[in-house]
């Protein structure tokens, strides 16, 4: 990461090299301790330094653009120059609106630097744990410095310090896995031992798993699974691009019902469990936006090209510019429910329990249809209990129907994503969850 | 400069008690070029840069990189590899152990015709622009686009054992699309027909090969016809999966399950694990008799084509499944002493941030004897797929689900009515084992994926795969 007056030196350097142009530039930089363990040992151990700048020069209206990681005086010096080349050309992308106007938002987080030994004490807490209960203990911990700041021609000057600490743990044996997880910007707040403990238990509620037959059923979906459904309506649904290009299924249903009344998402960088910046890659202040209340489509999110194309307000969501693919939310919240979790499980009769779910895909985007697997922790619930651990299931959903379906949602929620896109996500009952095939184990 | 750097960080890391060191300096550069609907959205070209340094110390591993290339601040990288390796010994059970290997001084460059990167801008956009106006002059569309992407990654790779090696790597590859909407019915078409265009290990050249605009008209033409389509029906029945379509199905079925760290378990936390178990390796039959898959990181043009992998283990070919048996894993210096074998230099990292993980190669299916049309006169009644979508898999590998952008149905060893999306999912090797007919030579070609994801944090790895079409018997097709 770099700090501020860092930051304020490369900026006075690059604006040597972009006199007389417009220019937007920004510069990440990041410090990552990552260590991954499997079988109980660290097998995996790094600390990385990586600062990352771009530059946007508008030249006569015509964008150029670069990146690089070289971030010494002649790097600077070459990356402008690639990007003024660029945007001489007669068919550079044109610049359809202003860049943003001036801004100085900061965000400063009071620095966490995490050691390699502080990393490895955590592993072997997380270790003890497994071994107690006869397991092996996979998985990794990342922890981040990182500092973002965006600068433009017009007085942009934004600049955000945070930290985080990313970790899963998977405990397993021969025939069995459970997960666990937590995204917190202090590592000093995450129980190692209580973690792996949870894993723990759900691998040794998975042992010898039966096999039940694909179908629809009433599921208990922990905060992960609902993650992951709802980070995929985020893409296909949730961003003015496809809004604009009137293929996604909320451009036509603005005002109307989408969802179950019980549904409400939105995007909003100020929740707490989020990592939240509070501008976007242009600059811009990150507003608020409902994308659904109460089972009504409400809006999308926008950047300043798509705000100028629907003549609607700039929420500040863009990515990093140009971005052909639009902008997009990367702080989500689903509301939350009245429902203890416990309560939630007891109400169910006769379903399936996921814990979380893997390499899911797009299969249809007109009708919102994806499929995935579980993973990690499946289990049949019988009479309110969880009664017995079951094989792994293909789930093949339109994620509009699956959200009409929805009966109970908890009261508690978590945060799980990567890196800085997440959702904040409650658990959920839902009716009528189609599973289209299995697999052996 | 590089090389000074590189030595300077091999004699300190001497004096730091590693019993092993390797230091990779990467330069990376990238440019791509976008059009939409006849407006170019994205030109941009990116450069990363970097040393990443990889040490065993006390008997266990270690790693640091950083984009700050002076001498103070690599000495500075090192040490803390040294330090985060002390680290990792705490939890040790064992040393780690690497199979030997032959020290090598070399230097290896994609054989390439025209450096991508000396063609002009204009020429590049030219090309997309007249794509463009082919697709526009068929009625119907709502988006049409079209990209290339240019890489070119230097770089040095030595180590304490006394291996320096220079090696150059070109990939250049791109895609046109077409989409057309009706109701809500969207068709989407692309050529060359890989998810996110086709890439090989060439220079400009490639772009010539590919013979973008002659399939402009075709793409356009079938992407309206799509939004009139049915969907793909439910049943049981026999499949044709064209060329692309089998090379996404080995690398998901084949290319990660093969890779021994997964069934190690040193992939657990993100990627999974592998259902190719050590106890199977040359008992397991995996495919049909005709079915033989090579990793070959040696032929001409594929994305896993190089000189030696990030190891300093020189490229090769071996099987993986030989005649329907599972023979074989992609192996590293540390994994490979598991199976008392040498590493096949399959190690690759994608960046001088990350470290080198067992990467696919280019993982092939072996041609067949088979002639297309042959193949569709043989077959009564089936579904060809043309044209890979997006995969899905479990964690070990076994219940793998596709669709394609298309598909024809096959009535009387003839292709019929065009279906929308036909998908299908089964069980990996149960797949594999219906495989009764794949096409000769003339059929096979070298696809890039230049998306292969792996590794925490994931690291994106270029990966190739050779294939031709195949027919696989009674497949359960369909939602």
């Amino acid at each position: 990461m770099l700090k501020k007056e860092q930051v304020n030196e490369i900026i006075k350097i690059a604006k040597k090299y972009l006199k007389g142009l417009e220019w937007e530039i920004g510069i990440d930089s990041t410090n990552t301790g990552t260590t991954r363990f499997a079988n109980s040992i660290i097998h995996q151990n790094m600390g990385v330094h990586r600062p990352f700048m771009w530059v946007r020069i508008i030249n006569k209206k015509r964008i150029g653009s670069s990146t690089t990681t070289d971030l010494s005086e002649e790097g600077i010096k070459n990356l402008i120059e690639r990007a003024i080349n660029l945007s001489k050309s007669k068919y550079a992308p044109k610049l359809e609106t202003s860049l943003p106007k001036k801004t100085k938002i900061e965000k400063v987080s009071k620095k966490i630097v995490i050691s390699p030994k502080e990393r490895e004490e955590a592993v072997a807490k997380i270790v003890q744990v497994c071994k107690k209960n006869n397991l092996n203990a996979f998985g990794v911990i990342h922890t981040i410095n990182s500092s973002l700041a965006i600068f433009n021609s017009n007085g942009v000057n934004n600049y955000a310090l945070l930290n985080w600490t990313y970790t899963t743990i998977t405990a397993m044996n021969e025939s069995a896995s459970g997960f666990s997880f937590a995204i917190e910007k202090d590592f000093h707040k995450i129980d190692f031992k209580e973690l792996a403990n949870i894993a723990c238990e759900k691998a040794l509620m998975a042992k010898n798993p039966k096999d039940i037959e694909p179908g629809k059923y009433t599921v208990f979906l922990e905060e992960p699974a609902v993650a992951e459904i709802i980070s995929f309506l985020a893409w296909l649904e949730f961003g003015a691009k496809r809004f604009y290009e009137k293929t996604s299924l909320i451009s036509k249903k603005i005002g109307k019902k989408i969802t179950g009344k019980n549904v409400t998402i939105y995007d909003d960088w100020t929740n707490k469990l989020t990592l939240g910046i509070p501008f976007d890659f242009e600059g811009v202040k990150r507003n608020k936006v409902i994308l659904i209340k109460n089972g009504i489509a409400k809006g999308v999110v926008t950047d300043s090209y798509f705000a100028k194309k629907l003549k609607m307000k700039n929420t500040g969501h863009s990515l990093m510019q140009p971005a052909p693919w639009g902008p997009f939310p990367l702080n989500l919240v689903f509301e939350k429910g009245d429902k203890k979790k416990e309560e939630m499980l007891k109400s169910i009769d006769k379903g399936i329990y996921v814990t979380r779910f893997w390499y899911t895909r797009v299969v249809d985007p007109d009708r919102t249809l994806i499929t995935g697997m579980t993973r990690d922790g499946t289990y049949f619930i019988e009479n309110g209990k969880i009664a017995y651990p079951i094989k792994n299931m293909r789930f093949l959903i339109n994620i509009y129907e699956t959200l009409e379906n929805v009966k109970m949602i908890s009261k508690e929620q978590k945060y799980y994503g990567e890196e800085l896109f997440g959702v904040v996500a409650p658990a959920l009952v839902i009716e009528n969850f189609n599973f289209q095939s299995k697999t052996e184990y | 400069m590089a090389k000074e750097l590189v030595n300077l960080v091999l004699d300190y890391l001497k004096t730091l008690n590693v019993s092993y060191g390797d230091v990779r300096l990467v330069r990376i550069q990238e440019e791509v070029i976008r059009q939409e609907n006849g407006k170019v959205n994205l030109i941009r070209q990116e450069e990363d840069l970097g040393i990443g340094i990889r040490v065993i110390k006390d008997g266990a591993w270690g790693f640091a990189a950083t984009a700050l290339l002076t001498k103070e601040e690599v000495m500075k990288t090192a040490k803390l590899a040294c330090q985060i390796a002390e680290s990792s010994a705490k939890l040790k059970k064992e040393d780690v152990r690497l199979s030997e290997i032959t020290p090598v001084k070399d230097t290896y460059q994609t054989p390439i015709e025209i450096d991508p990167f000396s063609v002009s801008l204009e020429e590049k956009i030219n090309l997309l622009m007249e794509c463009d106006e082919i697709m526009k002059k068929v009625k119907g569309l709502r988006k049409r686009e079209g990209e290339l992407y240019f890489y070119k990654k230097y770089q040095i790779f030595a180590s304490t054992e006394d291996s320096f090696i220079e090696q150059t790597i070109y990939h250049t590859g791109g895609y046109i699309l077409a989409e057309a909407v009706k109701g809500t019915v969207t068709g989407s078409r692309s050529y060359p027909g890989m998810i996110g265009g086709h890439y090989k290990a060439k220079g400009y050249e490639f772009i010539k090969e590919l013979k973008l605009k002659e399939n402009c008209e075709r793409v356009a033409e079938e992407a309206v016809a799509l939004t009139k389509a049915r969907e793909c029906p439910n049943m049981e029945t026999d499949i044709i999966l064209d060329g692309t379509m089998v090379a996404i199905q080995v690398h998901e079925t084949v290319g990660h399950p093969t890779e021994l760290d997964r069934v190690l378990g040193t992939e657990v936390s993100l990627a999974g694990t592998s259902h190719l178990t050590i106890d199977k390796l040359n008992k397991f039959q995996f495919a049909s008799e005709i079915v033989s898959i090579t990793a070959d990181a040696t032929i001409p043009g594929g994305l896993g084509t190089f000189g030696y992998d990030d190891e300093g283990v020189k490229a090769q070919k071996v099987f993986l499944i030989k005649d329907g048996i599972f023979c074989g894993y992609l192996t590293s210096r540390e994994t490979a002493v598991v199976l008392n074998q040498t590493s096949n230099g399959t190690m690759r990292a994608d960046s001088w941030k990350s470290i080198p993980l067992i990467r696919m190669t280019n993982i092939n299916l072996l041609p067949g004897t088979w002639e297309l049309e042959d193949l569709f006169a043989d077959t009564k009644e089936g579904v060809y797929f043309e044209s890979a979508g997006s995969p899905s898999i479990d964690d070990k590998r076994l219940n793998y689900h596709i669709s394609s952008e298309i598909g024809w149905i096959i009535k009387n060893g003839k292709k019929t009515e065009m279906i929308r999306r036909p998908s299908f999912s089964a069980i990996s090797y149960e797949l594999w084992r219906k495989c009764d007919a794949i096409c000769n030579e003339k059929y096979w070609e070298v696809w890039g994926v230049p998306n292969c994801g792996k590794g925490d944090p994931t690291q994106v790895m270029h990966v190739g795969h050779g294939a031709s079409p195949a027919r696989f018997r009674k497949v359960k097709i369909g939602g």
